[in-house]
């Protein structure tokens, strides 16, 4: 390493520079979990009332959806808008498929002939995108990195150029609902399946790592403690998602955590819009406050901003609840 | 404290073995097991999830590798013997095994009483090796480490797999496959042991001639196993055992139990690298 000369001269007191009046760059993570992810918006809502924008976003599946489209500079209350109609209106077949609380899907698998094809990830795609939605990556107005996962390399792939709807297609790509998409000659799957919430990909690209988690968590049906069948097998891989989430969290964690609690929704509620808006609001002012508090903090000339990545510490009680083995007959 | 430090020694380092979860691949687990009878080293502690519970699980009731290959092969050499012998078991017919109304078709505590060999109908305290079983709590998402009561429950707890098995329901908890939490339980016994063997047997995708999209149902197991994957590499990032091995069985699908035999031959080179591995380490710890 090179001193330029000067530099450290000794006895001279260090001139205290003034830090410019910049605010703290923001990599911003949304992660995957089908309807519940529709809590992602009022998350982008926070940015857009801070008048914050995000240096660079990574999305899994339902993040990457509405991440392109925050992405593409629309505009968080249009996005909403245009979902809730999109869910509610024109949206009116593939809701009642998706929504069809789970057994009439079964069924509707059964009745097809067990080929690879239910749905194409990109029809849907253009129906539920905004059509101001960038078409390619270096359209957008926010650098997007889109997890999906490599089928047979058996590992996350990260997106970030070329058709930007076929990446996010790729992305929410959930097996037996949609078809793989075949990009680059691999063909890929639903990115929560190797990373449900991407932001271990965003470390050292932004001041402040933002980590939304809308994984959720199966719900005790009542009395009975027996799920049904149907229930357990949508819910397997709900339980092996959040123990990645878990696992990477012990690991590494984000500045901001923010677990959406929207356990109480299913992956293909999204005929549940407003249900999900109403649960989201405790956890859009949590972010609101804390990134607040970051950013008051950072205004202060005095803090280094060498020393902000851990300024605000993330809400630990998740990570400090699993690290606890807990086991039968102690309690 | 001399005296703890001069009884280690004479018994030499402890090992602690983890066997994973993968349904039949997990019959590879007795090739894992032999390796350690033919070295004549005998693990500390022994943890499981799923198949790996049910052989590790019958290991520290006492059976020999040897004993299992011969009672496995014995028990899948032919599907007509199987369900003879499974229907002969079943004193209350088959409507106590199968209930379309009920989660998941198959009873797994009935399954595994019927099955397992009379040595292992006993309580964890009873085992000769101390043993953990992994499941998953369905509702609260995490992993459960089941290390006392009877054996056969958590057993059938730790392997539940959904849509195929009911989920067990022990002291107020609904239990399902411990793979979806914990496909490769080695972290559970690091601390516990001065070197940790971890046998992985998660299964890989298996490619459809001439580039073709897999099936739907393909789709969905292969992508149930890169979950699991992706979930031992994240725990991998935490914490590594010292010897880890995969023997090759990942192009096994999780139900070819009557493939036993092609399942023991292809684990066969990762026994002998097991052996040489574990050589290795002992010999260095003296």
């Amino acid at each position: 390493m090179m001193i330029e000369p000067g530099m450290d001269a000794p006895g001279k007191p260090e001139p205290k520079k003034p830090l410019p009046a910049t605010r703290p760059t923001i990599a911003l993570a949304l992660g995957g979990g089908g309807a519940r992810g529709l809590a992602h918006i009022p998350m982008l809502e926070v940015f857009d009332e801070l008048g914050l924008k995000p240096k660079v976003i990574a999305g899994t599946s339902i993040g990457a959806v509405f991440g392109a489209a925050y992405a593409s500079g629309l505009s968080a209350k249009l996005i909403r808008a245009h979902t809730e109609e999109a869910l509610s209106q024109r949206f009116d077949i593939v809701r009642q498929l998706l929504s069809a609380r789970s057994e009439p899907v079964l069924k509707f698998l059964n009745f097809l002939p067990l080929r690879s094809a239910l749905l194409k990830p990109e029809a849907l795609l253009e129906f539920v995108l905004p059509a101001s939605v960038a078409r390619d990556f270096a359209e957008l107005k926010i650098p997007l990195k889109i997890i999906a996962t490599d089928y047979y390399g058996q590992e996350q792939t990260i997106l970030s150029e070329g058709s930007l709807r076929t990446a996010v297609a790729a992305s929410m790509a959930l097996p037996a609902l949609f078809t793989p998409v075949t990009i680059n000659g691999r063909m890929l799957l639903d990115g929560g399946l190797t990373n449900p919430l991407p932001f271990d990909i965003l470390r050292a690209e932004a001041d402040i790592t933002v980590a939304v988690d809308v994984s959720g968590a199966p719900v005790m049906p009542g009395k009975r403690p027996h799920p049904s069948a149907f229930a357990v097998l949508m819910a397997s891989s709900q339980i092996m998602q959040r123990s990645i989430v878990r696992q990477k969290l012990m690991v590494a964690q984000p500045d901001i955590y923010i677990d959406v609690e929207v356990d109480a929704y299913n992956v293909l509620d999204f005929h549940r819009f407003k249900d999900i808006m109403a649960a989201a609001a405790p956890a859009k002012e949590q972010l609101h406050r804390q990134l607040e508090r970051v950013l008051s903090t950072e205004t202060l000339d005095t803090l280094p901003s060498a020393t902000v990545p851990h300024a605000v510490a993330p809400p630990a009680q998740g990570v400090r609840r699993m690290r606890r083995l807990p086991r039968l007959g102690r309690d | 404290m001399l005296d703890a430090r001069a009884k280690s020694q004479k018994l030499g380092p402890r090992i602690a073995l983890a066997l994973g979860g993968g349904s039949a691949r997990g019959l590879a687990h007795v090739a894992m097991l032999e390796a350690f009878d033919e070295l004549g080293v005998r693990p500390s502690v022994i943890a499981g999830t799923s198949m790996g519970a049910i052989c590790g699980a019958a290991y520290a009731a006492g059976l020999t590798g040897a004993e299992m290959r011969e009672q496995f092969t014995a028990l899948f050499a032919n599907r007509a013997y199987f369900l003879k012998r499974m229907a002969g078991k079943l004193r209350g017919g088959f409507s106590t095994l199968w209930s379309a109304r009920m989660p998941g078709v198959v009873d797994s505590v009935t399954l595994f009483e019927m099955l397992l060999p009379e040595a292992m109908r006993c309580d964890f305290a009873a085992l000769k090796i101390p043993f953990l079983a992994i499941a998953a709590d369905f509702y609260a998402i995490e992993q459960v480490v089941l290390d006392k009561g009877p054996l056969i429950p958590a057993l059938a707890a730790s392997s539940a797999l959904p849509s195929l098995t009911r989920p067990v329901v022990l002291g107020g908890r609904t239990l399902i496959d411990g793979g979806f939490v914990n496909p490769v339980p080695y972290d559970v016994v690091l601390d516990r042991a001065d070197v940790t063997v971890a046998v992985d047997v998660t299964g890989l995708p298996r490619r459809r001639p001439g580039g073709k999209l897999p099936r739907t149902l393909e789709a969905v197991t292969g992508s149930t196993q890169i979950l699991f994957h992706a979930l031992t590499r994240e725990k991998l990032k935490a914490a590594a055992p010292h010897i880890l091995i995969r023997p090759g069985v990942g192009a096994f699908g999780a139900m070819d139990y009557f493939k036993v035999a092609a399942i023991l031959a292809a684990a066969q080179p990762a026994k002998e690298d097991l052996k040489q591995k574990l050589s290795q380490v002992l010999a260095k710890l003296g």
